[in-house]
């Protein structure tokens, strides 16, 4: 669905932002995308949205080059990003004026989430706190239908109820001829949706791996003393005791702390990329 | 290149709604300022003089038409709505058309309502208040379209600096315009000096004689602008002394016709210009 | 639903499904909540949900019915039954035992408070 060949991407001379990336999106899944600040999460987005274009390598979304922003492209595309700005008019003719451009707009749906968020309806956008700007534009992004929704640090700003009403939202939403990309900082909030976990640092792809395929490699586990186990790669101290990272010897299912996964990505690059090497 | 018609139509009534608060405030400003500028004049010049009228018209069309035209892009100026209005599923030629259409079209015909209702009150009050019977000016068959096409080069010029500079848009697009026309005129001096050189009228007594000057023994290329025949200007030595009339001299026609064909593709070239930039706007 | 950080998502989603059709709220041959329904009320992505489904079927527990989505089996409460009694003794006991062993107890030791147990458990629930 998004394929990116040698793609290589930069503000300015000398300094590349994205370095020579090779990457596949496939439909149906949900990706997030970690990384530090200025890691290029940002740019990696813009480039697939045709809102930046590669100094060299290939970029293909649905067929499409994204840089020529064609019309059928773009309403097939819809990125939420993280600063926005909404015009000053009410939540139904918001509808009125933007949906008329992506053909496969669901009203109904639209109108569902809205609920789900708890937003009130016939309020102008102006009048709106942040957080309830972002869930108007939340809704109507997943209500465009678009195959391609790319979110950047969708629960930012979203109130503690918000984020479990974006859970629920987006777990209803997902088709199979969907691909979403959501990057983020607050994995917590995300970590029960995400298929499969992109992990960027300074501009390279360091890992891409199904979330079963980490669990299969790797196993979490809360434990009282570092004693108790075989040397764990990765440990934070927790209050009783500590969670740790430790490779899955006996083959049991633990639940992915992507959080703490990503930490230990960071701190511990040579011990854990070598597992996922095919 | 697409275009397709049912898009443009959303993408109007998107402009103007967003807008809509912008716009209605800048009319009423417009009118506004328009009155308080004809204030000044009935105070200090004592009455509404048609000059002057025609003058408020024309100053106010170029000043007020430079400030919209250099908001039309704006969309794609700033961080927080560039995203966004790059993201919009319209094409490059969509938005040229609709900014075209505002700039070009719809601000010239709002402004001239709203200046002419202005007028119209003022010179009523100049005639029927202060007495003084000044005819009241409502455009003018042999100014109008002359200022229309003005009005395109301008706007042209313009367009292409409200998507050219993201910052401070209106101040380098002025600056820009003055640059060009200085420009422009270099070019013409260099042209006109060219196509004239130091040749002289075949008849030049004969035709002193017709314009009622005796003893004219050359003329001198002055300035002008070689695109339009009639205004190449040109002085003539009369008695010894460089004289200080004009004289329009005519260019010869394929000269002329490829010099008006140029003139008459600018402001294209400038929108073809203007849509590239667009076009390839990034972040 | 709260999920605990140990176990994987999709084993905790199987479990409840196990606990509905164990306390009777899921009968036999009843439809069991589509994919999407339930990825959203546990707030979780829809492949999740599907990979605990096929692992349940894998299980014997639902069955599949084409284009109609998934049933509980009809023997269902008899399969979770032997699947958590296996896991008890697989998981479980060795835990238990493990902290019996640490604290010195022995079996009959533990019997009577077990018998104990049971009475008050019946009385319970009559």
């Amino acid at each position: 669905m998004i394929s990116l060949q040698d793609l290589t991407f930069s503000y300015r001379k000398g300094h590349l932002v994205l370095n020579n990336l090779q990457l596949h999106f496939e439909p149906g899944r949900i990706y997030g995308l970690l990384g530090k600040n200025g890691a290029g999460k940002s740019s990696l987005l813009y480039n697939i949205c045709g809102l930046l274009y590669p100094q060299a390598g290939q970029c293909q979304v649905m067929g499409f080059n994204p840089a020529k922003r064609q019309p059928a492209f773009l309403r097939q595309v819809y990125l939420l990003p993280e600063a926005f700005h909404l015009p000053d008019v009410d939540i139904d003719q918001y509808v009125r004026l933007y949906a008329p451009f992506y053909p496969g707009f669901d009203s109904a749906a639209f109108d569902r989430h809205l609920d789900v968020f708890e937003v009130p309806r016939r309020q102008q956008l102006h009048a709106l706190s942040h957080g309830q700007q972002k869930k108007v534009l939340i809704s109507f992004a997943l209500a465009t239908t678009a195959r391609i929704l790319i979110m950047d640090e969708p629960t930012n700003g979203l109130d503690i109820p918000s984020k479990r009403q974006f859970r629920k939202v987006i777990a209803g939403c997902l088709r199979e001829d969907q691909c979403m990309i959501i990057s983020t900082h607050q994995v917590k909030d995300l970590d029960s949706l995400i298929d499969e976990v992109l992990i960027l640092e300074n501009g390279r792809i360091i890992l891409k791996e199904p979330v079963t395929r980490i669990t299969e490699k790797l196993s979490f586990r809360q434990v009282l003393s570092l004693e108790e186990t075989e040397a764990p790669l990765y440990s934070e101290g927790a209050l009783k005791g500590y969670a740790i990272v430790a490779v899955n010897r006996r083959e049991e299912h633990s639940r992915l702390d992507m959080e703490m996964f990503f930490n230990a990505v960071m701190v511990e690059k040579e011990k854990i990329l070598p597992l996922f090497t095919r | 290149m697409q275009f397709s018609f049912s898009r443009f139509i959303h993408l109007c009534r998107l402009q103007l709604a967003a807008n809509r608060k912008l716009y209605l405030l800048g009319m009423a400003a417009l009118a506004g300022m328009l009155l308080a500028f004809m204030l000044f004049f009935l105070i200090t010049d004592d009455e509404l003089s048609y000059n002057t009228q025609q003058t408020i018209y024309m100053i106010g069309l170029v000043l007020s038409s430079g400030v919209f035209t250099t908001t039309i892009f704006k969309q794609y100026a700033e961080k927080s709505q560039r995203t966004q209005a790059l993201m919009l599923p319209v094409s490059a030629l969509e938005k040229m058309v609709l900014a075209v259409l505002l700039t070009l079209v719809v601000y010239p015909l709002v402004y001239t309502v709203i200046c002419l209702s202005c007028l119209k009150v003022m010179n009523y009050i100049d005639i029927y208040w202060l007495g003084n019977p000044n005819a009241l000016y409502w455009l003018n068959a042999s100014y109008t379209p002359g200022l229309l096409i003005m009005y395109v080069y301008v706007q042209s010029f313009v367009l292409l600096g409200a998507i050219w500079f993201r910052k401070q848009t209106f101040v380098k697009s002025a600056v820009m315009i003055c640059l060009i026309i200085i420009g422009i005129h270099a070019v013409h001096s260099f042209l006109g000096r060219k196509i004239i050189g130091s040749a002289q009228p075949a008849n030049v007594e004969a035709v002193g004689q017709k314009l009622g000057a005796t003893g004219i023994s050359n003329f001198r290329y002055d300035g002008g602008m070689p695109y339009i025949n009639t205004l190449l200007t040109a002085s003539a030595k009369i008695n010894g002394k460089w004289d200080t009339e004009y004289y329009m001299v005519e260019l010869p026609r394929p000269g002329f016709a490829i010099m008006a064909t140029v003139l008459i593709l600018v402001p294209f070239f400038l929108w073809f210009i203007t849509l590239l930039k667009l076009r390839e706007q990034q972040l | 639903m709260e999920f605990n950080n140990t176990q994987a998502i999709y084993l905790q989603i199987a479990d409840y499904v196990c606990d509905r059709v164990q306390l009777r709220q899921w009968l036999p041959d009843a439809k069991v909540p589509s994919v999407r329904d339930l990825a959203v009320t546990l707030e979780v992505n829809p492949n999740t949900v599907m990979r605990s489904y096929e692992h349940l079927q894998q299980q014997g527990v639902i069955y599949t019915r084409r284009g109609m989505g998934y049933f509980v089996s009809e023997d269902a409460v008899k399969k979770i039954a032997a699947l958590r009694r296996e896991q008890f003794l697989q998981e479980e006991l060795p835990q238990f035992f493990r902290k019996m062993y640490l604290l010195g107890f022995e079996l009959d030791e533990l019997k009577t408070r077990y018998e104990k147990y049971k009475q008050q458990h019946a009385k319970s629930i009559h």
